[in-house]
């Protein structure tokens, strides 16, 4: 046998974080995105302010600039509309957090990969169907004669069809909530997917329960997924039309009907002052975000 | 059960084995670490050691055997019931709370007062010399404060021991020097026992009181660096640490304190009184770099052979060759001045080899 002569050197290799760029002007990438949104959304949202202080002109409005849109809201039916759909929205918004962060809780960390892609199947391929079908669809499940009321009278759990499946708030927060809570699922999910899995072993080897680990750790971690989500749910749902539309009964409308309805009849400065509002809300609600919980602090990215 | 070692040792793992799906990470490891000692298991990456450390902080349960801590078998124990603290490789600081609720986090969970707790914890960052930074955010801290920051929050829950995996690996080399003299300072002042796991040799010598090196999930060698340096009991060890050369050859024994090595027409001597030698049998023979002696300084001594220099490597200290001896082997010699000229007479004392398993 041949004398060997082995020779180890373990130089303790150093990882580090190469930040790889392409190009030289890295920045220029978020030009076009920055344009059209310039274009597209800020131009307009500032037009609709303006014009929220418009009159009616015909067909189309003009100035001088009053308040008197804005006094038609406050002295009409308009309010109720708008602080009923912000009620729909908070309500339905809560209940999709409640049920979509256990799911995304089971998704992150329980499920197996198998079990991934079959449950995000499940969630997303609904959504291949258009809106409006899969609303019609809910209707003829909820109405008087419909798979809900047979089953619960054949199982003899009530005598008469049910009543208050179709036409009321119930209706109106489950098609919200079966057309959104995907979008307040995801987020979620993300958020826990990128938590370091060593913080939750760090907490448990400091001494902490459970639920330290979930109160102190976790939770906060996912915040910023909750917070998108909520995001989500909400922007979507104070510009719902179908499912308020296809479910609700007479005078249950959300903001986005009466939008409709306003457009309609060519009163576009009185839609521009309810969509200011709408407007003026979400920033008011980003701002006391920012105040309360310091939202902005939850976007940088953490250090893995 | 109650261990009647439970006075001498803080850590004792008995007859433990891991396996994952059908291969073994551990395999019937038995070993025992001493109360405030500074132990370091050493083994190149797969060799078990971080299955080993996990298995100890509960993070792991064994798939047989037992594990004792302080006395008290732990084996089914969960982690944050076990008077263990480790820090992680990457530290796994709270990248959402600051340096202080990172630190005050073991006392929380422990329902330490409110008042308690700070004061615990301004008197643990001082002694990591980070009093300045309590308020700061982790993630804005440099590798070698967010090493501190995790440190402090594991020796704040006073543990029995400190386990601490790779902790100096994601630091540049000036900063893993400091650590180190850090880190034996922070043991000798808290009087913990701390239990390191790395790769790296030389962070192992200069740090342990003891050294256990791991391969393949079994334990080679335990014993003191001095041990694992001059004495390493197997090939492996001769190896792993110090990049030994190894000669294989055909052993008999001499006398009582001699054996010789015969490797094709060269006779060579080892001085080991305890090997048991069965004549004829193949044995491996280390020598470590520095014992091996090249040109003048060669002369007179016990072994000798001619060997030609195939290449220079200086190492500031000293001068590494690699030599091809006349019996066709390469070598490598470390010296401490320049060697003049290729063909040069090699050498080293019977006394500086030793025969390994």
């Amino acid at each position: 046998m041949p004398v060997k002569l082995q020779s180890f050197s373990h130089s303790g290799a150093i990882l580090r974080n190469a930040r790889v760029s392409i190009g030289r002007r890295r920045d220029l990438g978020v030009l076009p995105a920055s344009l059209f949104m310039a274009l597209f959304a800020v131009i307009p949202l500032l037009l609709v302010f303006l014009w929220s202080f418009y009159q009616r002109h015909g067909l189309w409005m003009a100035p001088p600039i009053t308040l008197e849109n804005y006094e038609v809201i406050t002295s009409t039916d308009r309010l109720p509309v708008i602080l009923r759909t912000i009620r729909v929205a908070v309500v339905t918004t809560g209940i999709a957090l409640v049920i979509a962060f256990p799911a995304a809780y089971f998704f992150a960390y329980v499920a197996n990969l198998r079990a991934k892609v079959i449950l995000l199947a499940a969630f997303t391929v609904p959504f291949i169907v258009s809106p409006l079908i899969r609303l019609f669809a809910l209707r003829a499940m909820l109405g008087r004669t419909g798979i809900v009321n047979l089953i619960a009278m054949g199982l003899g759990i009530t005598r008469e069809p049910i009543g208050w499946l179709l036409f009321t708030d119930f209706s109106i927060y489950l098609g919200l909530l079966a057309s959104y809570l995907p979008f307040s699922l995801f987020p979620i999910w993300l958020a826990l997917e990128g938590i370091d899995r060593r913080l939750f072993e760090a907490s448990a080897d400091l001494g902490g329960k459970q639920w330290h680990t979930f109160v102190y750790v976790l939770f906060p971690l996912a915040l910023p997924g909750i917070f998108t989500a909520s995001m989500f749910m909400f922007v979507s749902i104070m510009g719902e039309m179908a499912a308020s539309l296809i479910l609700a009964g007479a005078g249950k409308v959300l903001i986005g009907n009466m939008l409709l309805n306003v457009i309609d009849t060519a009163n576009f400065p009185l839609a521009s002052a309810i969509s200011s509002l709408v407007i003026l809300f979400m920033v008011f609600l980003i701002a006391a975000g920012e105040v309360f919980f310091r939202i902005s602090s939850l976007f940088t990215p953490f250090n893995r | 059960m109650h261990n009647k070692n439970s006075d001498l040792f803080d850590v004792r793992l008995d007859n433990v084995s891991k396996i994952f799906g059908k291969q073994y990470a551990v395999r019937d490891l038995t070993l025992s670490i001493y109360k405030g000692e500074f132990f370091t298991l050493l083994g190149p990456s797969g060799s078990g050691k971080s299955t080993v450390l996990r298995m100890i902080a509960g993070f792991e349960e064994p798939t047989s055997g037992v594990i004792y801590l302080g006395g008290e078998d732990v084996t089914h124990v969960s982690p944050n019931r076990r008077p263990t603290s480790t820090v992680f490789q990457n530290y796994a600081l709270f990248p959402h709370m600051n340096v202080a609720k990172n630190v005050e986090f073991g006392l929380m969970v422990r329902g330490i007062p409110k008042s308690q707790r700070s004061k615990q914890v301004s008197e643990m960052l001082e002694v990591v010399q980070l009093g300045d930074k309590a308020e700061r955010n982790v993630r804005t801290l440099s590798g070698g404060e967010q090493q501190r920051v995790a440190l402090a929050r594991s020796i704040i829950t006073q543990p029995t021991v400190l386990l601490l995996d790779e902790s100096l690996g994601a630091l540049d080399e000036k900063l893993r020097k400091e650590m180190q003299s850090e880190l034996k300072r922070l043991q000798r002042e808290v009087g913990i026992t701390f239990l390191y796991v790395t790769h790296v040799q030389e962070e192992a010598l200069s740090m342990s009181d003891r050294i256990g090196i791991l391969a393949a999930g079994r334990l080679e060698q335990v014993g003191t660096p001095e041990d694992i340096y001059y004495r390493p009991r197997t090939r492996f060890v001769a190896d792993f640490i110090g990049g030994a050369n190894l000669l294989t050859g055909i052993g008999r024994r001499v006398d009582d304190h001699r054996v010789e090595v015969r490797i094709g027409e060269m006779k060579l001597h080892v001085d080991q009184a305890s090997a048991t030698i069965h004549e004829g049998n193949e044995v491996v023979i280390c020598i470590r770099p520095e014992k091996i002696s090249l040109g003048p300084a060669a002369v007179g001594m016990e072994n000798q052979m001619a060997g030609s220099i195939e290449a220079e490597l200086f190492k500031g200290v000293a001068y590494q060759y690699q030599v091809r001896l006349s019996i066709g082997h390469q070598i490598r010699a470390q010296v401490p001045a320049r060697i003049e000229g290729s063909e040069v007479l090699v050498g080293w004392n019977s006394s500086d080899a030793i025969i390994v398993e």
